[in-house]
């Protein structure tokens, strides 16, 4: 046993010990070392990488919110559509992105140019990550092929998405596809059962559109 | 003993404790042994993230200060129901919660430089335009922050803003939708009507109905406990002696207030209010202020459009005219616009719990040092009531010692020169003179120690000024009440609701022989309708259940007018309609421009809220 061994023996055998595992101790340490300097710089990288994509991601914000008020102002569309691309090449996995495509339709159709606002809604929608979130863009491109005139369109893709999310206003605008392809009873049986869903607050419109489609009842 | 320790401690048995407890720290550290002695639960938790006890303590104090504030000078503390607020509070954690979560699995970020940048750009913690640590942190610890905590709340709230502002901003309205609405909205509609009215005197109700709606109710028909009481009320106003204040009193008051008076602006100013209700929500009623100010701005007279449009109707009539008044008066936001004006200047919407104002400045004054002379009537009354508080103490103690004491009032009113006042009889619902107005009093009034044990009750403070003590002059118990003690209120329900039942037939009767294509006159010679053409869905002229029912109808075809009832508060509307004209879709660039930036928004909202819901609702919660 270790304890009846002499102070030289002791030292002779951490000696021995040394020469067989040193090398290998000393490799495991700097191996451990790079591992945990590495995970920080890429910790680190990540941070910088996202708080990037943010700071680009608020400046779009600002740049959608003035073109609100302004929506004419040629140079300030430019900006947006600089800071979309930017978020969509560099930081194209991050949520960012997707909702800069989809403030960036909305900036298009302002401007009157649908088929712009289609191809973002696109982009959008094949990058997103969250099925949420494709739902959306796939609500909103079905509203672009109505617009365009493309009604039987916007009913396929609205039919066709089995939506999850967001049923109230699938319903409602299914109820616009079947208006515009003027198959009322359709378009009477989704705007119910989209007021079945709706919050209050989305009533009031679509208890408008329904009204207008009544149905007599002596007739 | 020592040796024998030391030998164990190095056998294999104690090296493989000693092994374990040191894998056990280094693998879990010490919050394993902590935690199993602090095993209390977090309030709630949402995906596996909680909801930490400080977040709700921290919560439940800020909302309950609003709802302080809300209740403005007369609040109550007493009065918020914790449970209640716990509840609301938790729920609104619990929302802002899976937002924050949404937002980082979206891969949201907020770099402490970001964080920072908000809060040196915050208003509120600027000095001349410039951030000002000191004012940083008073403001923070006025609002019961720490700076940590308040970094931690401004990245949170920010990360949920990035991701609204996605779901809400991106939100866009296109040009046929617009149209479609804007037709739908202008629509109107030709319609007539006649209403028929319930007439309670010409249905029969006979004896023998009347009983059997009394054998049926018989049980709820029974008069709540009752009683009357005589009080003595000790009223500090009363003690006060005016004329026996002396001259020098009322100088060395004046002296205080003249060292103590500020010269107060007063401002003279008319508003208009915009309210928000159910017809009308905070948007839209913004909108229509704006408009109004346009209208003013471009001429139009304030007091005018103020005695069109104002919904205060107290100072409507008035063209909106509040005349002088000094801070304090008003509501924050309100106040802070008025005394922001320069004279002749209207003010852009203000937001109040009311809804929308448009303020107009007229004048300003500032108030002066007032004479002895102007103020000695004030400063007489003043110093009395001072001087009424020491009598009004030492009554107060002497009124308890005698109504303790004594099996009446007697005592009481003889010795403080009190008059014996009573009551009419009152339940515990209360009643509408001076002790069955005030809760405490009437708690007392029914106390097993007034009430049964007939004692004097303990002196009871109405307010600052007021205190009395009752005693039970009679008291009523519960009983039933006889047929003939009801009978008039049975018999009036009775023809109520038999002549409902008749005007309901008649509709119908009415209604079908209307579709079948009689003519009103035909039916009854001496109904006729009420025609009206062009109707928008808006017309305040008609009663809007008319008009509500007119625009559910089916369109008529041509010539043939369509038919519908509906009922309004006690009689029957019949709506005929004879045509719908469908609106105009033009719109100018402005109106387009304005009306898609409205929808959109509206609908941004909406989508909003979808997405919120159905982050709550697929969230994993627990509440402990």
């Amino acid at each position: 046993m270790a304890e009846l061994r002499t102070e030289e023996e002791q030292i002779e055998a951490i000696k021995n010990w040394w020469k067989e595992n040193g090398r290998s101790l000393l490799l495991a340490i700097a191996v451990a070392v790079a591992a945990v300097f590495g995970w920080q710089g890429w910790q680190k990288r990540q941070d910088a990488q996202a708080t990037n994509a943010s700071i680009t991601y608020q400046e779009l914000v600002d740049s959608a919110l003035a073109l609100r008020s302004a929506p004419d102002a040629g140079a300030q569309r430019a900006t947006a559509e600089h800071l979309s691309e930017t978020l969509k090449n560099d930081y194209s996995s991050s949520g960012y992105a997707v909702l800069g495509a989809l403030l960036m339709a909305k900036v298009n159709v302002d401007a009157s140019d649908l088929d712009k606002a289609l191809s973002e809604l696109v982009w959008a929608e094949e990058n997103a990550q969250e099925p949420e979130m494709k739902q959306l863009a796939q609500l909103r491109i079905a509203r672009i092929k109505l617009a365009q005139g493309d009604a039987a369109a916007a009913r396929d893709l609205l039919k066709s998405a089995n939506a999850t999310y967001f049923t109230a206003a699938y319903e409602e605008l299914l109820g616009d596809a079947f208006v515009a392809l003027g198959d009322v009873a359709q378009a009477r049986k989704a705007y119910d059962s989209a007021l079945s869903v709706a919050t209050p607050q989305a009533k009031a419109v679509l208890q408008m559109k329904r009204d207008d489609l009544a149905q007599g009842d002596e007739s | 003993m020592l040796q024998t320790i030391r030998e164990n401690s190095q056998g294999i048995i104690a090296k493989g404790i000693v092994g374990l407890i040191v894998l056990t720290f280094a693998l879990w550290g010490v919050e394993s042994l902590v935690s199993l002695t602090n095993k209390e639960p977090a309030p709630a938790e949402v995906n596996g993230e909680d909801i930490t006890k400080q977040e709700l303590f921290q919560g439940m104090e800020l909302q309950r200060r609003q709802l302080l504030a809300q209740m403005g000078e007369n609040a109550d503390p007493s009065a918020i129901d914790e449970n209640m607020l716990r509840q609301m509070v938790i729920e609104s954690l619990i929302s802002r919660k899976v937002l924050l979560q949404s937002a980082k699995d979206m891969g949201f970020h907020l770099s402490d430089q970001m964080v920072d940048q908000i809060i040196v750009s915050t208003p509120q913690f600027q000095v001349d335009g410039k951030f000002d640590r000191d004012q940083y942190e008073a403001v923070l610890r006025s609002a019961g922050f720490t700076p940590l905590m308040y970094r931690d709340l401004i990245r949170k709230e920010k990360l949920i803003q990035q991701a609204q502002a996605g779901y809400v901003l991106s939100e866009f309205a296109t040009t046929e939708e617009l149209k479609r609405l804007i037709a739908l909205d202008r629509q109107t509609r030709d319609l007539a009507y006649v209403t028929l009215k319930a007439d309670p005197e010409a249905v029969n109700v006979t004896e023998d109905e009347i009983q059997a709606e009394y054998d049926a109710q018989a049980a709820s028909m029974v008069t709540q406990e009752q009683v009357a009481v005589d009080y003595v009320l000790l009223d500090r106003a009363a003690l006060a002696k005016p004329e026996q204040v002396t001259e020098a009193d009322i100088k060395a008051a004046y002296d205080q207030m003249v060292a103590g008076f500020k010269s107060e602006e007063e401002r003279s100013a008319r508003h208009i209010l915009i309210d928000i209700n159910s017809d009308r929500d905070a948007d839209a009623a913004l909108r229509r202020a704006r408009e109004l100010r346009d209208e003013i701005e471009s001429g139009a007279d304030f007091a005018e459009v103020a005695k069109r449009e104002s919904a205060d109707l107290g100072s409507a009539q008035e063209g909106g005219e509040l005349g002088f008044n000094g801070r304090g008066v008003f509501v924050e936001p309100f106040e802070d616009a008025l005394f922001a004006l320069k004279k002749g200047e209207v003010s852009e919407p203000v937001r109040t719990e009311f809804g929308y104002h448009l303020i107009k400045l007229e004048d300003v004054k500032e108030t002066e040092v007032p004479t002895l002379a102007e103020a000695e009537a004030d400063l007489r009354e003043q110093v009395a009531q001072a001087n009424a508080e020491q009598d009004y103490v030492a009554a107060l103690e002497r009124l308890s010692d005698l109504a303790f004491s004594s099996n009446d009032l007697q005592a009481a009113s003889e010795e403080l020169g009190l008059k014996i006042r009573s009551t009419d009889f009152f339940s515990r619902a209360g009643g509408s003179d001076l002790v069955s107005t005030s809760q405490k009093a009437i708690d007392a009034a029914f106390s097993d120690q007034v009430l049964n044990e007939r004692l004097n009750s303990d002196p009871i403070e109405l307010d600052s000024g007021r205190t009395l003590v009752l005693h039970v002059r009679d008291h009523k118990e519960p009983h039933q009440l006889a047929l003939d003690e009801v009978r008039d209120r049975l018999e009036a329900q009775l023809r109520g609701e038999k002549a409902a039942k008749a005007l309901n037939e008649k509709a119908d009767s009415w209604l079908a022989a209307l579709r079948e294509g009689r003519s009103l006159a035909d039916i009854d010679a001496t109904a006729s309708w009420e025609i009206v053409t062009g109707v928008e869905r808006g017309a305040q002229a008609l009663p809007s259940a008319v008009v509500r029912t007119a625009f559910s109808m089916p369109r008529p075809a041509e010539g043939v007018a369509r038919y519908d009832s509906v009922a309004m508060n006690g009689a029957r509307a019949i709506v005929a309609l004879n045509a719908v004209t469908d609106g105009s879709d033009e719109l100018s660039e402005d109106e387009q421009k304005s009306l898609s930036t409205v929808i959109a928004n509206q609908r941004g909202q909406q989508i909003y809220q979808m997405h919120s819901d159905a982050l709550r609702k697929s969230a994993e919660v627990e509440i402990n």
